[in-house]
């Protein structure tokens, strides 16, 4: 069984690497659609994309009005923020480093070659100047990565505990996605944006702005999936509930929460720490697979959306949990150090992943 | 740089033995073939190659932490890319050599620790240097190691003198570093040069995973069965040798742990898995003896495993290697290897000492003051090159200073007369310059002891220095023992590398002792 501390930073690693990519191409289409567009109507999308990484608070705090390049620069390449792209990178690299004995030797590499050519790289500067190669050699590293995991590493517990950090990641960020591209702005127009509370007193003007289906869809790479299986659909009823459960779409939550309740079903007989997360796993499944989703959504779709993400928030505690086993009540009491329990200097969590 | 051709050219050893060249300037045999390739091409062609290797090391994240202040920074492993290459017969020699010497000094230890410390009682060894060094361990006593194997990892640093003989230079029995670069290096050579390998037969080095694990499961408490629980313990991801650390533990398919993922139990030793605790049978620490077990040793390390030692006293784990083998790697001790080795051995020591002079004798003492200017003086304890004055190379006030120490603590200093250290040819500019080199040879001892063939070749990079270590600016050389015979001539091949190597692990090492 793997150690406990690997299993740890394989998952958080796993998350690193969603995000590193997702918030990648979230920029990217970002950066390419709002060159179309005016500014009230531009910025919303600047803002959508603070509230989907969870970074709002933090920006406003560090006393950005909202502006193109500052967002870019701050999402991206800001050492300083745990969440940008670069941080994440950093902390995919030290995470796998911390178990580069037992992943394929490609996977650390690729991981460290990512991290080389971004610290190498002048990103502010070419945030400004040429984002799109930038964009596309971070993308094209994480998917070396993928398919790194997908094709070298073997199907053992280390690779359970990645791909649910994955998968943990994904369905949170589409979560978001559905949250703050659709619902809020639709039930908060006129009110303040965000429902977390964060307003920029600059930018009152941006607030009630109805962002394009098409956005929303290519900020979580289903664009062409929706128009396949869906069409043209513009009821954000239709959109939300194919974000929320459509089975053959990758990033739709049910199919990531499938995909981590198969890795705890196969985990269950050798670490019974993890049946609480399988508890809670199947119920959020259980919602989206045989609830009336429709119906719920037309209902009260905030409180709906805000239930699933924070179901899928408690799916990532309880996971936690077993990277700190305590066993046989408190036999080891008089041998554990305090303060050492998930201690470490790297940075594990971003601001907003967790509770 | 402009381009420079024939890098070999006006190529002078020093008064010293040069490895490749004799004193006339001619190539040795051994070296014919490689002094050849390197011959073909220019310093643009060698600098490409140079970055080519710099470039993989780095992404691969082959590297290595020097410490300057709090910080550690993380560097790219330095390789020279001309080759070190050792004969046959001479490595024979060598091979008997270094397994005689860790043989003794595994009698020793085991002897002093868990036997009747024949060796002191019979006046081998002053019993006051062993109980006043800072490696004697009073905890090591009543932990018994399977096959008195307490230094199951060994690197013996070699020098050849002016005449080019091979001495021992000091003996690295604690948690000797350096292997993964052998390996290392030796991938990137064979990437850099393929031709050159098709021209020699080379002994491999890619077994030592199996030596190592083999060796550790050798060791493993009986009651382990025959599949112990094997884990490397390792301070961290900031320690210098984190890369090594990590390489065995792929190398070998073990876990690598830190002393947070373990914990004691009523005397048995527990990995914390997401499955809840596991029993682990052999610890390979790669941790001093200082941090291993707060409860024994220092109180405030958070680097080991509290009650680590307790279970090792109670017999269900093994640690390698042994607690307290540093009594005898402190440099004070290392004079008396050669009677060690005669005591325990019955036999001549094969590979001698460097003449080395001992300061609390006060006739050494003050015949060494005298001339201290041509000697090397060191500190017993410091490892790494740190401490040392090399006398033909120090000024007055460095010298006053060496001597002041040596009267105050004449424990704490040994004197040796100094060695010129052979050269090779490597990289200075734009040409092939001699450098001065040790070797560092890796000794496995489990049932039996096995000497793996070659080791890790230090360089100095800079002119006239004898300072080799990597944290010092030091670079290394892919080492080549040639098996029988290693040039292949334009004639069918006559020795195989699976012919040379003999029975043992399939194309395992020589087997000595």
């Amino acid at each position: 069984m793997i150690l406990a501390r690997h299993a740890e930073a394989l998952y958080w690693a796993g998350r690193q690497l969603e995000r590193s990519e997702h918030a990648t191409r979230a920029l990217d289409v970002v950066v390419r659609n709002t060159m179309h567009y005016r500014m009230p109507r531009a910025l919303a999308e600047w803002r959508l994309l603070l509230d989907v990484f969870a970074l709002a608070h933090r920006y406003r705090d560090g006393g950005g009005s909202l502006d193109r390049e500052r967002v870019a620069d701050f999402l991206f390449a800001d050492v300083a923020n745990p969440g940008s792209v670069v941080s994440s990178v950093r902390q995919l690299r030290e995470n796998i480093r911390a178990v580069r004995d037992r992943v394929p030797v490609e996977l650390w590499e690729e991981a460290n070659r990512l991290h080389l050519d971004l610290a190498a790289a002048d990103a502010v500067g070419l945030l400004q100047e040429g984002p799109y190669q930038l964009f596309s050699s971070v993308r094209r590293g994480c998917q070396t990565i993928s398919g790194v995991v997908a094709e070298a590493m073997p199907r053992d517990d280390g690779f359970v505990f990645f791909d649910s950090g994955r998968m943990i990641e994904r369905s949170i960020t589409t979560c978001r996605v559905v949250q703050f591209g659709l619902i809020a702005p639709a039930h908060h127009r006129g009110g303040a944006l965000a429902p977390d509370g964060t307003r920029f007193e600059d930018a009152a003007d941006i607030e009630g702005t109805v962002f394009d289906h098409s956005i929303l869809l290519r900020l979580v790479t289903s664009l062409q999936a929706y128009r396949r299986m869906v069409g043209y659909d513009e009821d954000p009823s239709a959109l939300a509930a194919f974000l929320l459960r459509a089975e053959p779409v990758p990033r739709s939550v049910l199919s990531c929460l499938r995909r981590v309740g198969g890795h705890l079903d196969g985990l269950q007989a050798a670490a019974p720490g993890l049946a609480p997360a399988r508890q809670i796993c199947g119920r959020v499944r259980s919602l989206l697979e045989f609830g009336d989703v429709d119906q719920s959504l037309a209902d009260d779709p905030a409180n709906y959306l805000t239930g699933i993400e924070a179901g899928v928030i408690s799916l990532s505690d309880s996971i936690a949990r077993a990277f700190n086993p305590v066993h046989s009540t408190d036999l080891h009491t008089q041998f554990v150090r305090p303060g050492a329990e998930g201690g470490g200097q790297r940075p594990r969590a971003w601001e907003g992943a967790g509770p | 740089m402009a381009r420079v051709r024939g890098l070999l050219d006006g190529y002078r050893p020093g008064p010293w033995f040069d490895e490749a060249f004799d004193s006339n300037g001619a190539v040795r045999a051994a070296y014919q073939r490689v002094a050849d390739r390197f011959a073909e091409i220019d310093s643009d062609e060698l600098r490409r190659i140079e970055q080519l290797v710099a470039a993989e090391f780095r992404r691969q994240g082959i590297t290595f932490t020097v410490y300057s202040d709090d910080e550690g920074t993380e560097r790219t492993w330095p390789m020279d890319l001309f080759p070190r290459i050792i004969e046959a017969s001479e490595w024979r020699d060598l091979e008997a050599g270094l397994a005689q010497r860790i043989g003794a000094l595994n009698r020793f230890l085991d002897d002093l620790y868990a036997g009747e410390q024949a060796a002191i009682n019979d006046g081998i060894v002053p019993r006051w240097l062993v109980t006043s060094s800072g490696g004697f361990e009073r905890n090591a006593f009543g932990i018994d190691v399977p096959f008195g194997a307490r230094c199951m990892v060994a690197g013996i640093d070699i020098v050849r003198d002016a005449d080019g003989a091979y001495a021992v230079l000091e003996d690295n029995l604690r948690n000797p570093s350096g292997i993964s670069y052998v390996i290392e290096n030796r991938t990137a050579m064979v990437k850099a040069f393929p031709r050159l390998f098709n021209d020699h037969t080379v002994r491999p080095v890619d077994q030592y995973g199996q030596l190592l694990r083999a060796t550790l499961t050798d060791s493993a408490p009986p009651a382990a069965g025959d599949d112990p629980s094997i884990v490397i313990l390792t301070p961290g991801i900031h320690n210098s040798a984190y890369f090594e650390h990590a390489f065995l533990a792929r190398l070998m398919g073990v876990e690598l742990v830190e002393g947070r993922d373990l914990i004691v139990d009523d005397q048995v030793v527990y990995a914390r898995t997401v499955g809840g605790l596991s029993p682990v049978d052999v610890i390979y620490r790669r941790i001093d003896d200082a941090f291993l077990d707060p409860v024994a040793f220092r109180p405030d390390s958070t680097l080991g495993v509290s009650g680590l030692l307790a279970a090792a006293r109670a017999g269900t784990v093994t640690i390698c290697n042994a607690i307290g083998n540093g009594v005898a790697d402190d440099k004070a001790f290392y004079p008396y290897v050669p009677d060690l080795i005669r005591y325990y051995m019955s036999e001549e020591p094969r590979l001698p000492n460097v003449a080395t002079y001992v300061m609390w004798d006060s006739e050494q003492r003050a015949a060494c003051l005298d001339r201290l200017g041509e000697l090397v003086v060191k500190p017993v304890g410091e490892s790494g090159g740190y401490g040392i004055v090399i006398g033909p190379q120090a000024g007055e006030g460095e010298l006053e200073a060496a001597r002041q120490s040596i009267e105050a603590d004449p424990r704490g200093w040994i004197v040796q007369e100094t060695v010129g250290l052979s050269s090779l040819p490597a990289q200075a500019g734009a040409r092939l310059a001699p450098r001065h080199l040790d070797l560092r040879p890796f000794v496995l001892t489990g049932e039996r002891t096995r000497v793996f063939p070659g080791g890790l070749t230090r360089v100095a990079m800079r002119e006239g220095s004898l300072i080799v270590n990597s944290s010092q600016g030091g670079g290394s050389k892919d080492t080549w023992v040639l098996a029988d015979d290693g040039l292949i001539a334009g004639t069918a091949a006559d020795a195989s590398p699976a012919a040379a190597a003999g029975a043992g692990l399939g194309a395992a090492p020589g087997v000595t002792a």
